[in-house]
């Protein structure tokens, strides 16, 4: 069940991610964002620790997403692994693994994570889903 | 609940659509349009704006209205400074200032142009850096970033970099009051500063267009148009700049929802009144931002020029590459407007629409004081683009705003299912389009199909009266992101 769809919006997409636990669904949301812009690469990279504040869960993912796409447009980097070890109320931590971008993206460029009918919530059978559009 | 007829084009949503609505919301559209929107959700995104803190008259809508994220595209809405007001930057959006320049020439199609066309967009492709991330056509060192923010166009003017009379063509005389570069956090900076002087990627573009026919010909010539004529039409924003910077309001302003008791129907409408801390420094930052995007589309021209003197051997003001004009179409806007007869001062959100002064307005340059100002409306890739001028109705009609675009009506996934990059190059390129691209698998997702028709969205917005059209023009060469 663990996985990510990808949501069509008329200018914009969003990304459907499943998961066990709020780790997993953040890491869903992420190969969702990653799967959109083409920005992932093999091998090993530079490890990069993350860690966002927040005041809901909602709110961490997009703090989350955010910190990957800054490092990706900032960089001018591939990400080629990745781990969320927290991700709760207050925030999430964890780390990405980049790589020097060395060819032209063949997804389409994220200019932002939007709070757009943002959603992170647990399902009745204890599974999680977020749902979270980002903008073109 | 439907939406009303109220006037020719012109639809009302009443308050209780949804719950907190203060004003109606109103679309310019024609029966078609309306119709799209209401399959889309934007209708739902105009009422759903309409719970914004003072916010005055009507939410509005464009007809090139589509589903946005919180405003809907197309979404205007004017809120009162002194009166409570509030400002929403997501009601600007991620790409502040983004917008659109035109660039005449005395080149004519026929006799010049056309026989150089591909060795012409292959040097714009040269000149014109693009895509995704990348760096731009200026280096920027020390605290010159900061000068981008605060000068705007003059920045690269002070540089040697453009021609001095570029900057009173451009909306603001080419740099908006009260950026406040410090309200721009370090992050913002480091993902924009290297991007100057880029055109970006998506819908982000540059065309070279030959001027089709002209429908107002005292506009047209105050803008130096003519038919035939080749022009140059730049779409691009405020890159990693921009992004950041709304992002970073979005953010705080979310958090403070609570303790300011706002409560809005979309995160993304998140707001805060004009006369809090976070508002006032999002305004610094947004004009700072919004400098940076004339800045941006400045040296993008500069690129123009040089491409222009390479193909045809010529200097570009022999060539009477003059600006005809420059606007953003994602801004907030302080501006006064008769209420009641009263002189209110109100805050104009513009989400993918343009503002459209009439005749006689003193913002106006000299030149354009008689016609009304110009808007530039790009259409999708291979179709027809349009220069408008405003009118006078449009400030009790629409609070001087008018369309951006041909607003899209298919979702990039559908529009890519229907049909390759590479077979739609090859379309193009057939009906005499030529085409420099550095994501070619990604044209599709841009396809003039996954448009609305651009001369149906122009010609609701003359049949409303918020605007009039000037000119039609239609596309040769396309460089895109």
């Amino acid at each position: 069940m663990t996985g990510f769809d990808i949501l069509e919006h008329t200018a914009d997409v969003g990304v459907r991610a499943r998961g066990a636990s709020t780790k997993d669904v953040f890491e869903q949301a992420t190969l969702g964002l990653l799967d959109i812009t083409g920005a992932s690469g093999s091998g090993a990279g530079e490890r990069v620790d993350i860690e966002v504040s927040a005041n809901d869960l909602a709110g961490a993912l997009v703090d989350w997403l955010e910190e990957v796409l800054y490092l990706q447009d900032a960089r001018d980097s591939v990400v080629t692994g990745l781990g969320v070890e927290r991700a709760d109320d207050s925030g999430a931590r964890g780390w990405v693994e980049i790589v020097p971008r060395d060819r032209e993206l063949e997804g389409t460029a994220v200019k932002a994570i939007t709070y757009h009918q943002l959603n992170v919530s647990r399902q009745p059978d204890g599974t999680w889903v977020a749902i979270v559009y980002l903008d073109i | 609940m439907e939406a009303t007829k109220v006037g020719p084009y012109l639809y009302e949503i009443p308050v209780g659509w949804v719950d907190g609505m203060r004003v109606p919301g109103r679309i310019f559209a024609s029966e078609q349009i309306l119709e799209k929107a209401t399959a889309d959700n934007a209708l739902q995104q105009v009422a759903n704006v309409a719970t914004m803190p003072g916010i005055v008259g009507w939410a509005l809508a464009m007809p090139d209205i589509h589903w946005g994220y919180g405003f809907p595209i197309g979404g205007v809405a004017a809120t009162d400074v002194d009166a409570g007001g509030a400002i929403s930057p997501g009601g600007v959006g991620f790409d502040i200032g983004c917008g659109v320049r035109l660039i005449r020439s005395d080149l004519t199609w026929d006799n010049d142009v056309k026989p150089h066309i591909r060795q012409l967009v292959r040097d714009l492709g040269n000149r014109v850096p693009r895509g995704v991330g990348g760096s731009g056509r200026m280096k920027l060192r020390g605290n010159e970033v900061d000068e981008v923010l605060r000068d705007g166009v003059k920045f690269p003017l002070s540089r040697g970099i453009g021609w001095e009379e570029d900057a009173e063509n451009v909306e603001d005389f080419g740099t908006l009051s009260g950026a406040d570069p410090t309200k721009i956090s370090e992050r913002a900076k480091e993902r924009g500063g290297p991007q100057l002087g880029s055109l970006g990627a998506g819908n982000h573009f540059l065309e070279v267009q030959v001027v089709e026919e002209i429908r107002h010909h005292a506009a047209a010539d105050a803008m130096e148009l003519f038919e035939g004529q080749v022009v140059v039409m730049i779409h691009s924003g405020s890159r990693g700049m921009g992004h950041q910077a709304c992002q970073d309001y979005v953010k705080r302003i979310d958090r403070l929802m609570p303790e300011l008791g706002i409560e809005v129907p979309d995160r993304q409408l998140a707001s805060a009144p004009l006369d809090h801390d976070a508002a006032q420094d999002y305004l610094g930052a947004m004009s700072a931002a919004g400098n940076y995007a004339r800045a941006n589309r400045h040296l993008l021209t500069d690129g123009c020029r040089e491409a222009f003197m390479k193909t045809f051997g010529r200097p570009a003001r022999d060539m009477g590459m003059r600006v005809v004009y420059d606007i953003s179409h994602n801004l907030a806007k302080v501006e006064e407007y008769e209420i009641d007869g009263k002189t209110r001062r109100l805050c104009v959100h513009r989400k993918g629409a343009t503002r459209a002064f009439g005749p006689g307005h003193p913002e106006l340059p000299d030149r354009y004081k008689s016609v009304g100002q110009p808007v530039i409306v790009p259409g999708s890739m291979g179709t027809a683009s349009y220069m408008l001028v405003g009118t006078n109705e449009s400030a009790k009609l629409s609070f001087s705003s008018t369309c951006h675009g041909a607003g899209r009506a298919m979702s990039r996934t559908a529009a890519k299912k229907q049909m390759s990059g590479q077979d739609l190059k090859r379309e193009l390129e057939e009906r005499g389009i030529i085409l420099a691209a550095s994501q070619p698998k990604l044209l599709s997702e841009e396809a003039p199909y996954a448009y609305k028709d651009v001369s149906e969205v122009v010609e609701t917005c003359e049949g409303a009266g918020i605007s009039k059209v000037v000119a039609r023009l239609r596309p040769v060469g396309v460089v895109k992101g």
